[in-house]
């Protein structure tokens, strides 16, 4: 018979591994044995992504084992968010995501879209080539705490800045925290245009997100 | 106004006051490489301070770790006051020429002008330096260029420009020379210049007025060098991507810069002359610009083309032009063409990386591990750093012996750099000179991974597998210290049996001067340009995940 701790142990291990069946079995077998789901998380899923976190951070891990790992979270995840949901889990925020007008480059965006989901915030997914319009209705209609804007060419970041202006011209700028990235974008210019923050990679973004919304 | 000192070559260099050191070394090294265009993103144009006025160092600084070792990026400092720099990574990249081995004597059969003024005019359109309008064969009535020998093949590249002489009359290719393309102080890639188009358009002017003039005194040098003269050029033809071609001609280059990437110049033969482009040296004699392709697939991957089919390939095949944008080519029956084209990035070339050079005759292009240690080619004491092949067949190397895993991570390694796991090739003095950093393969990968990614994405779209290809054309600098069974291992290319991979080099010169000699290819290519299917590579559905399983450094078997 194998305990608690020791399937806590091998869950967190399949995640870091990226091994999506044996993490959805290994969570089952937990959530049978009666353990809250919000064990599950906070002792196995949530310390297995931060371990993933620090070996893409030391170059140990590159952007296909973060995915693995990413979907692993996810599928394990599923199984107990219907528990966790009638005992009201809170999401940490709500984040609008999308590349910028002009600019079709989607993988950046996906991958922090995906690291963002995995840390527990609820994330609307854009798309790319989104016009201004689009992020300011979703800042609107959808009362998101935050954006994301990504743009991968020197010659389409200048997009990050028309949104923000927009926010501001319709009033909308202090009701939603702006984060911007991309392979050509640096800090220095999220100063530059007004931009809350500013991230490298995805795992940076998740840090900034939480760091701006307060809940980390 | 402030004063700027450049040691180790003695110069100086007045700026206004809050200008940029990079503005200063830039003035007077136009070569010096800022590969991000002055953003503070690279963290290659470091300088050090000896005393001065300057501003506080900025936050990508930090980023890239070089304040500690008493460095500043030249980019990111302002100066307030005299100031005296110290450069002491100069300039690495020395110019490289080759006249390739092209033994296939090139087609001749109604060789411009003379097939204009016979009254055969295959799909071209006049530009006048402003419009561009129908063809008449009077705009070349007027220009003596009939009879003469010297045909001039440009290859007109986003780093480098290439120049190829032909003699009708010898039948041979009498000279090459290579320069840098002069843009690459507005930024390294072609988007960073087009951006900086978008925000001040009068430097489309300039960046066109540059080039000119570098081509045009190159061609007077080699002219006069080689024993002709200038009134012996006959014709010359340009080719490069729709980016290079549009700033060349003057032609507003902006709509390529967003979604969808239209290309500004018609898919016509484009007939233009020195007069109307504003050469100043050299005679008024008739320039011809081989259609582009849509998007960024320009003409360059046209004259890659007739090169390759000149050598007779068989299709099904692909053609690989490898460089920080890639074309690729996918020749499914002589009816059927995909093409596209992947923003690689410069590290394919080499750029970027720890000690990566673009292209030296003093830099390892290749390295591979024997029992006794690293040996490179060629045989120099002290290289300068590592090309873009010699990181190929390294890499391909480490993945054989199992220094670094099918997933890139680095399973050996001599010591930690910055954080970084690093393989030492060569020491001095107890410090490493020339290595490899974990980092430099993760970069490595990426760009590895556009070009995969993209032939996988062609195929697909062609219903054809890896089997059923009968060749597979590599074009682009890495050239012949290329050995194609690296690019295998480490699944740059299709893995198809050797016998069917033909490294052809630098073609795009050649299959211009090709085009300017023989209708039939002429005729050729326009075919191929119309018939083509242009793939946006990010609009594919697979294109992310072939991406991401492109990644790895492994053989992609049929």
């Amino acid at each position: 018979m194998v305990g608690v701790e020791e399937l806590l142990e091998i869950l967190r291990k399949a995640v870091i591994d990226g091994d999506c069946e044996r993490a959805c079995s290994v969570t089952r077998e937990l959530v049978e044995k009666g353990v809250e789901p919000d064990v599950i998380v906070r002792e196995a899923l949530e310390p297995a992504m931060r371990v993933v976190g620090e070996l893409f951070e030391s170059e140990e891990y590159f952007i296909p084992e973060v995915l693995l790992s990413a979907e692993a979270f996810k599928k394990s995840f599923e199984v107990v968010r219907e528990r966790l949901l009638k005992k009201s889990f809170r999401r940490l925020g709500r984040i609008a995501i999308g590349t910028v007008r002009g600019d079709i480059h989607e993988l950046g965006k996906n991958l922090v879209a995906t690291m963002l989901t995995v840390a527990g915030f609820e994330v609307i997914d854009l798309g790319v080539d989104v016009a201004p319009e689009d992020f300011v209705k979703a800042v609107r209609d959808y009362g998101v705490d935050a954006i994301g804007l990504s743009a991968l060419m020197t010659s389409t970041m200048v997009e990050q800045r028309v949104v923000i202006e927009e926010l501001e011209r319709r009033g909308l700028r202090d009701c939603v925290k702006v984060v911007v990235g991309g392979a050509v974008v640096n800090e220095e210019w999220a100063r530059s245009i007004g931009a809350d923050g500013y991230a490298r990679d995805a795992f940076e973004a998740v840090h900034v997100f939480k760091k701006l919304l307060g809940v980390e | 106004m402030p004063r700027v000192f450049i040691k180790p070559f003695n110069r100086v260099v007045d700026i206004g006051y809050g200008e940029t050191l990079l503005d200063a070394i830039k003035s007077v090294y136009p070569e010096y490489s800022s590969p991000c265009g002055g953003r503070g993103l690279c963290g290659k144009c470091i300088v050090r301070v000896v005393e001065g006025v300057v501003s506080k160092p900025t936050g990508n600084e930090f980023l890239h770790n070089v304040l500690s070792r008493g460095y500043r990026l030249a980019c990111q400092t302002r100066v307030y006051g005299d100031t005296v720099i110290e450069l002491d990574h100069v300039l690495k990249g020395c110019v490289e020429c080759s006249i390739e081995t092209f033994n296939q004597p090139l087609a001749v059969d109604n060789p411009l002008p003379q097939s204009i003024l016979n009254g055969l005019r295959e799909h071209m359109i006049y530009y006048d330096g402003e419009c561009f309008r129908e063809f008449s064969r009077s705009y070349l009535s007027n220009i003596a260029s009939l009879n003469k020998r010297l045909y001039i093949g440009v290859d007109l590249g986003t780093t480098k420009i290439a120049l190829y002489f032909y003699d009708i009359e010898e039948r041979s290719l009498v000279s090459s020379d290579l320069l840098l393309n002069p843009q690459s102080r507005y930024g390294d890639d072609v988007v960073s210049r087009l951006t900086t188009i978008l925000y001040d358009r009068s430097v489309l002017e300039r960046m066109r007025i540059l080039t000119i003039e570098a081509i045009e005194d190159k061609v007077v040098g080699i002219v006069s060098g080689s024993g002709y003269c200038l009134d012996d050029i006959a014709f010359i033809g340009v080719a490069g991507n729709t980016a290079m071609l549009s700033i060349f001609l003057g032609v507003d280059p902006t709509p390529l810069t967003r979604s969808p990437y239209r290309s500004p110049l018609p898919s016509s033969f484009i007939i233009t002359d020195a007069r109307a482009l504003c050469f100043k040296k050299l005679p008024t004699r008739p320039i011809l610009v081989p259609p582009v392709f849509k998007s960024f697939v320009g003409s360059d991957a046209l004259a890659d083309l007739v090169v390759v089919s000149r050598l007779g390939a068989r299709p099904p095949y692909l053609l690989i032009d490898i460089g920080t944008n890639s074309e690729i080519v996918l020749v499914k029956s002589s009816r059927e063409y995909y093409v596209t084209s992947a923003p690689a990035g410069p590290a394919i070339e080499g750029m970027h990386l720890s000690c990566g050079v673009g292209y030296s005759s003093q830099a390892i292009r290749r390295l591979w591990i024997t029992s006794n240690g690293f040996k490179w080619k060629p045989l120099i004491d002290k290289p300068v750093g590592i090309t873009g092949s010699g990181y190929v067949s390294a890499i391909a190397d480490f993945r054989r012996h199992n220094i670094v895993s099918e997933n890139g991570v680095l399973l050996k390694w001599d010591r930690v750099v910055n954080g970084s796991k690093t393989i030492v090739i060569q020491e001095v003095d107890g410090e490493p000179r020339i290595y490899i950093t974990q980092s430099d393969v993760r970069e490595f990968q990426k760009a590895k991974a556009a070009i995969a990614s993209a032939w996988r994405v062609l195929l697909d779209k062609a219903g054809l597998g890896i089997s059923d290809l009968c060749g597979v054309y590599i074009a682009g600098s890495f050239g012949s210290s290329l050995d194609p069974i690296d690019l295998i291992e480490i699944g740059v290319i299709p893995s198809i049996p050797l016998d069917k991979v033909f490294v052809v080099g630098n073609a795009v010169g050649l299959g211009v001067i090709q085009l300017l000699l023989s209708r039939s290819y002429r005729l050729y290519g326009y075919r191929v340009v119309r018939r083509a299917v242009h793939i946006e590579l990010p609009l594919e559905d697979k294109f992310s995940r072939y991406w991401i399983e492109s990644l790895k450094l492994k053989r992609v078997e049929g």
